[in-house]
């Protein structure tokens, strides 16, 4: 390995490596909260509600998100839908995180207690006050770990947008060993990558410490 | 009974959505491995993306799709700008037409659906001319004379094609290359032999680390390859024949093909396009 050899294949993987983090925030943004509509679709009293939920959860899990990107990117303009590459590549990973992130959340609502919606309920608390101030907040100290776990996978899934023409990381680093012959970049990006996990595991550590500070003081 | 009918209609509803979703998603999920093969009805079934030569005037550009990890056809330098062959032609044809070459990266292998979905208006990206891609696409007159080669690690020796036999191969799926050993007639004494890789870099890899002895390459490719590597493979003597390199549009915008032919005649005539082949590969192998 030769550091000016590096150095020189530094610019194009920080612009790769910025298209990267840009799809990931954005996805996360987006699916976090939309995965909590699903849940709630999915746990719902009302039927078409759920099932409607259910269905879609079926479908976004239950297909090869490479698929997913052909389908939107390449199928919807036959159905007068036509989305530029990367809001195409956004769109597709959002709904297909919201899924996950939907089945996660609601592993955590229901591991807690019935007995707490019940003693909710002879409390005076409506089913959405319930949610909202009992049993939701229990629940973020349950799923952190889960959605840390997922949202590890999403850095490395955001490589599969160059099947639709997106550049990023993985993309650059390609283009550098087609050049140069010479697969010093990959394992350069290898090690963008890892960083970047390094830091999220250090942030979600934070993040479970605090949620669940209430839970500690208990035992 | 209620709860045994509402899992029945959920179960009805879900699979009517996904016979629904089937019949749509076919179109993409079946064209992407129809990349490998012809694609027959996939032109006809976008006849609304037709674009004529007035329509590029009007855009004032003209999409050109491109791999941008295909040294030394188009390729990204340090800079990250986009520099190659096929680059530096495109412009000078662009120039002659009046209109901005505006180039995207796509993904190879959904080069077919790009097209098709008039995301690009060709594909200008070394090419090469096949049956397949005569019967699908609409291309341009030849223009660069290229060979299907034998790239061997030191100490093989491969002196004709009946050797090809004794050593494990490598090639790049769908390319030229293996579209024209498998109409040869060797094909069958060589095919278990023959592995394919995504990319001719994943072949030169595993060529390095021993597990293949020879690939069979385009001459351009090979060559560029071999430099940067300071020549650390040979040139079998025996070759698959010649490869050409053409321009691939829409089946219905014959037109158009007609004024890029008639704007690359215009280069060659000039002497711009034997200056530009020179700049890039030592000497003029343009298609006169």
């Amino acid at each position: 390995m030769n550091l000016s050899y590096i150095a020189t294949l530094m610019p194009a993987l920080m612009q790769g490596l910025a298209q990267t983090l840009k799809l990931f925030a954005l996805t996360l943004i987006f699916s976090l909260p939309l995965g909590l509509v699903f849940t709630l679709g999915s746990i719902s009293r009302v039927p078409p509600l759920r099932w409607v939920s259910r269905i879609y959860i079926w479908i976004f899990r239950g297909t090869p998100l490479m698929l997913q990107l052909f389908f939107i990117y390449y199928g919807l303009p036959f159905m007068g839908l036509t989305f530029d590459r990367f809001p195409a590549a956004v769109l597709t990973f959002v709904l297909n995180y919201a899924a996950y992130f939907a089945e996660i959340y609601r592993a955590g609502i229901q591991s807690i207690d019935r007995g707490q919606h019940e003693a909710a309920k002879t409390l005076g608390f409506t089913p959405w006050q319930t949610m909202r101030y009992i049993i939701i907040p229990q629940t973020v100290s349950r799923v952190i770990p889960p959605v840390c776990n997922e949202t590890i996978t999403l850095v490395k899934d955001t490589a599969l947008v160059t099947a639709i023409g997106v550049g990023e990381l993985l993309k650059a680093a390609q283009g550098a060993v087609n050049r140069d012959v010479n697969i010093t970049a990959y394992a350069v990006a290898a090690l963008i990558y890892l960083a970047i996990t390094f830091v999220m595991t250090m942030a979600y550590e934070r993040l479970e410490r605090y949620f669940s500070r209430h839970q500690k003081k208990e035992g | 009974m209620k709860k045994i009918i509402s899992v029945l209609l959920a179960a009805a509803m879900a699979f009517a959505l996904a016979a629904c979703g089937g019949a749509q998603s076919s179109a993409p999920a079946s064209s992407a491995p129809a990349a490998s093969s012809a694609a027959p009805g996939q032109s006809s079934s976008v006849a609304a993306y037709a674009t004529s030569l007035d329509d590029i005037k009007v855009k004032g550009e003209l999409v050109i799709g491109l791999d941008d990890t295909f040294a030394p056809m188009g390729f990204r330098d340090e800079n990250g700008d986009l520099v190659g062959f096929d680059i530096d032609l495109a412009t000078a044809v662009c120039e002659v037409l009046g209109v901005k070459p505006v180039f995207q990266p796509i993904d190879w292998d959904a080069k077919e659906l790009e097209l098709s979905t008039g995301k690009i208006d060709c594909i200008w990206n070394g090419m090469s001319i096949t049956p397949e891609r005569e019967q699908s696409m609409s291309l341009s007159n030849a223009y660069l004379n290229n060979k299907i080669i034998i790239m061997t690690n030191k100490g093989v020796t491969i002196a004709s094609k009946d050797d090809l036999a004794n050593y494990n191969l490598g090639t790049q799926a769908d390319s030229s290359a293996l579209e024209v050993v498998k109409g040869d007639p060797i094909y069958d004494s060589i095919k278990d032999k023959l592995t394919e890789y995504k990319t001719y870099d994943q072949v030169i890899m595993d060529m390095q680390a021993g597990r293949i002895d020879a690939m069979i390459v385009d001459e351009v490719l090979g060559q560029y390859k071999n430099t940067q590597l300071g020549n650390v493979f040979e040139v079998a003597p025996v070759d698959f024949g010649e490869d050409l390199y053409a321009i691939g549009l829409r089946k219905s915008d014959t037109e158009l093909t007609d004024a890029i032919n008639a704007a690359m005649k215009t280069c060659i005539d000039s002497g711009t396009a034997a200056e530009i082949s020179t700049k890039w590969f030592g000497s003029d192998i343009m298609v006169k």
